[in-house]
């Protein structure tokens, strides 16, 4: 499949056709799920970081809803443009893009007004800040900048600061880029953690997790292992492959196949990962994150809140990234299309769950 | 491109030739055969939960009638294996041990054997072989049986090492993705007790072996119909690994004949078909005549008994819904589901079911570029999914019964599977990794083996 458009064209829509594609339909498919849904808070509510109560209180408000498409949209945007950066085709584009729109965990982050969708935004943004950093364009600050905003939205935002720091680390080693890219990853993960450490100190909002293990309980060695244990294959591309919290009354077999896409993306782009290659810096550090993500939260946790937690479904901020990675193995055009038109049939199932299954 | 001096060396025809040439084969086995006699070694008496007491039963009466019949109830080995040594992680069942042992309807499933289902070819071979490896000072008998099972996997490695060669692609991404298979939940309850499914691995892969060849028009096709045949008489499950082979020939000969300028049309075309296509199909055929004819068989030389086998209490009325699930059976579970009752250790094994997906549906992503056999790529990811589905339909149709298929039974697509991963595998890192990975879940095996002893001496 043709990787790289030789020659550029001209007028918007010619130079997007992605996204002339992805945006109308999610904004179809977002704003049916938005008034779809009844009044029943979202099963996973799960509603993280400093603005968790506010969010909670808004999920209910159909207007609210509608508006996160805009987060679904931004995501798309910066996918796109990601896309064009790592030289991915169209048709690849919008079969990453139909990913997204449709999967299991859009359908909770966009179907209602949860911090999961800004999440899944401000992954693509840090990849794509990252990426235009490691690419020498661009300023670090609006790394940081962005890192500390999206903590807002719950300490899993510190995970994607980690990709990113990773994507530096690899881009400085292979192209020997230096500390700068290095300093700018790591205030990007030190400033992502800021605002989750604010909201622990002044006990707002609410952290990651399952029923902590209350501080003072002897839990001996062994249980803190196995915390960490369990979050580094629970974590990361399980929870977004697997999709934990699926769509309620569809069989997973129907949405599995999905994940099976992104499992093969990441691991096969790890097997194939070149040092020569554009993509190795980003391929390794997602396929890092992979099994390293879990432990990082669950250490940071401990770390902040003194409570050992294993993290849920904290993979949305890493979505974007799984999808990158896919993209890069993604070499033929029937695939691609086999990508889109199984992304089709989950999406309609999407919209009957919202219509029908939650009322 | 060969210049004038670079004259290939001549291969040293000794061993030591043979180990530079194949020295990823030389190394996987090396590690398989060490550790898994090993692990055989340490087993105490206790059986895999995996239905080893019916195959031991087979085995021991094996002499004195030379099968089993339907409707005939475990023997006294069995049973005392049951009562005084139990099942691995379940632990002891039935009466006391030590106590009288002969009323059958104390032990599971009333006592009955559930060995008449499968014709006594394979536990032919596992005697003879077995008892000949039983004499070997420290093995034993049992342990001679369990290592016929080493012996299959063996045969497995050597038929996938010969695939990949064709592919002109081995080296260490070969050792790390077999011995992940060795690693596995299902290497370990296939390839260290006695096992109905270790011979589907072997066999499995010498179809795709016989497949290849016959792709490039070497060998006869009759190969592929007696070892189909021989598959079927161990186990229907052996089907899959036909399906394969079979889908397999018809892509590949459907590629190269559109990638050809002058491929041949109307009659010609069909006479090119139907000599790709002849032996799959027949082998499709010797498999179902071997099936019907055993089912004949077991019809009539079943016994009658007093009560009526409960059965294993696994079926369940055939739905939409059990046929669907099917389609993400094998390759959402081959290689990493662990007997269900022991699942709190899947965690660790989940990495593995991360490969077989990524390897399967990974080497499809990345047509035309990855693969050197594409029509092998595309064949093998339809098998993982719609095998289970069709061997599920099939039970039906044969039987009229079904239950959820395990999926172990999908172990005869594994050297399918190994022959589309090993080519991904470009990354020293990643390699390293995996078998760092590997190391670690050998030796998390070894640890439960010698558990495993302890528990149930």
């Amino acid at each position: 499949m043709s990787r790289v458009p030789t020659v550029p064209r001209r007028g918007l829509l010619a130079r997007h056709r992605p996204l002339a594609v992805l945006l109308p339909v999610s904004l179809v498919v977002a704003w049916t799920l938005a008034l779809g849904h009844g009044d029943a808070l979202p099963a996973p509510a799960d509603n993280q970081g400093i603005l968790a109560d506010a969010f909670t209180a808004l999920a209910l408000s159909p207007a609210w809803r509608m508006l996160w498409w805009l987060w679904l949209a931004g995501a798309l945007v910066l996918l796109e443009a990601l896309g064009r950066r790592y030289r991915l085709a169209d048709l690849t584009i919008v079969a990453l893009g139909a990913v997204l729109i449709a999967s299991p965990m859009s359908f909770w982050a966009f179907g209602w007004a949860s911090t999961d969708g800004p999440l899944i935004f401000f992954g693509a943004l840090a990849l794509w800040l990252g990426s235009r950093l490691a690419d020498g364009s661009g300023s670090g600050w609006w790394l940081v900048f962005g890192a500390l905003v999206a903590g807002a939205f719950g300490l899993p935002a510190a995970l994607i600061s980690v990709v990113v720091l990773l994507l530096l680390i690899g881009t400085a080693v292979v192209r020997g880029a230096g500390a700068r890219l290095v300093g700018f990853g790591s205030l990007a993960v030190l400033a992502a953690l800021v605002l989750p450490l604010l909201g622990i100190v002044l006990g707002v909002g609410a952290a990651p997790g399952s029923v902590p293990i209350a501080p003072g309980t002897t839990i001996g060695i062994l249980r803190p292992l196995r915390q960490i244990f369990d979050a580094m294959v629970e974590t990361g591309l399980n929870a977004a492959a697997t999709a934990t919290t699926g769509l309620p009354g569809v069989p997973g077999y129907l949405y599995q196949p999905l994940g099976w896409v992104l499992i093969a993306g990441v691991i096969v782009a790890f097997f194939r990962a070149r040092r020569s290659r554009h993509d190795a810096p980003l391929t390794v550090a997602v396929a890092s994150t992979t099994l390293l993500a879990g432990p990082f939260l669950v250490l940071v946790l401990f770390a902040l809140a003194g409570e050992w937690l294993v993290p849920r479904a904290s993979a949305a901020a890493m979505l974007p990234a799984f999808l990158l990675v896919t993209g890069t193995v993604i070499m033929n055009r029937a695939m691609a299309w086999v990508v889109i038109g199984w992304s089709g049939v989950i999406a309609v199932l999407d919209v009957v769950v919202a219509v029908a299954g939650t009322r | 491109m060969t210049g004038v001096l670079d004259v290939p060396r001549i291969a040293d025809p000794g061993i030591r030739g043979f180990i530079a040439r194949h020295w990823p084969l030389v190394v996987t086995l090396a590690v398989a055969v060490v550790y898994l006699t090993t692990v055989v070694l340490l087993h105490s008496a206790a059986v895999s939960p995996i239905d080893e007491v019916v195959y031991i039963d087979y085995l021991e009466k094996l002499w004195r009638q030379g099968v089993i019949h339907n409707g005939e109830y475990l023997g006294e080995l069995a049973r005392s294996l049951y009562a005084c040594h139990g099942v691995i992680p379940f632990g002891r069942m039935g009466p006391e041990c030590g106590v009288d042992l002969s009323d059958p309807s104390a032990f599971p499933y009333g006592g009955f054997s559930s060995g008449g289902g499968y014709p006594p070819v394979q536990f032919w071979i596992t005697r003879v072989v077995g008892d000949v490896l039983g004499l070997i000072p420290g093995v034993g008998q049992l342990a001679g049986w369990r290592l016929v099972s080493v012996l299959w996997l063996v045969v497995g490695l050597v038929f996938s090492y010969l695939c990949l060669r064709r592919l002109r692609v081995t080296g260490w991404a070969f050792v790390a993705v077999s011995l992940a298979i060795v690693a596995s939940p299902i290497g370990y309850w296939s390839f260290s007790f006695v096992s109905t499914d270790a011979p589907m691995f072997g066999l499995g892969a010498i179809l795709l072996w016989l497949a290849m060849r016959r792709a490039r028009g070497v060998g006869s096709g009759w190969w592929l119909v007696l070892v189909a045949a021989i598959g079927a008489a161990f186990k229907p499950t052996i089907i899959v690994a036909v399906g394969l082979v079979s889908l397999y020939l018809l892509l590949h000969w459907a590629i190269a004949r559109r990638g050809a300028s002058g491929a041949p049309r109307g009659a010609a075309m069909l006479r090119s078909l139907a000599s790709r296509m002849w032996p799959p199909l027949a082998a499709i055929v010797a498999t179902l005549v071997v099936q019907y004819a055993w089912a004949r068989i077991a019809a009539a030389i079943w016994v009658p008994s007093p009560t009526t086998s409960p059965g294993q209490g696994v079926e369940v009325p055939l739905s939409f819904d059990l046929v669907a699930t099917q389609f993400t059976n094998f390759l959402g579970g081959t290689m990493h589901v662990v007997v269900p009752e022991v699942d709190t250790l899947s965690r660790a094994f989940l990495p593995l079911g991360w490969l077989l997906i990524a390897g399967v549906v990974g080497a499809v992503l990345l047509l035309p570029s990855a693969s050197s056999d594409r029509a092998l790529s595309i064949s093998v990811l339809i098998a993982f999914i719609v095998a289970a589905p069709a061997l599920t339909l099939a039970i039906v149709l044969t039987t009229g019964s079904i239950f959820p298929l395990p999926p172990r039974y999908g172990i005869a697509l594994l050297p399918g599977m190994l022959a589309v991963t090993v080519p991904l595998l470009k990354n020293r890192w990643a390699i390293r990794a995996l078998l760092v990975y590997v190391a670690l879940l050998l030796v998390l095996w070894l640890g439960l083996s010698v558990v495993f002893a302890r528990w149930f001496a």
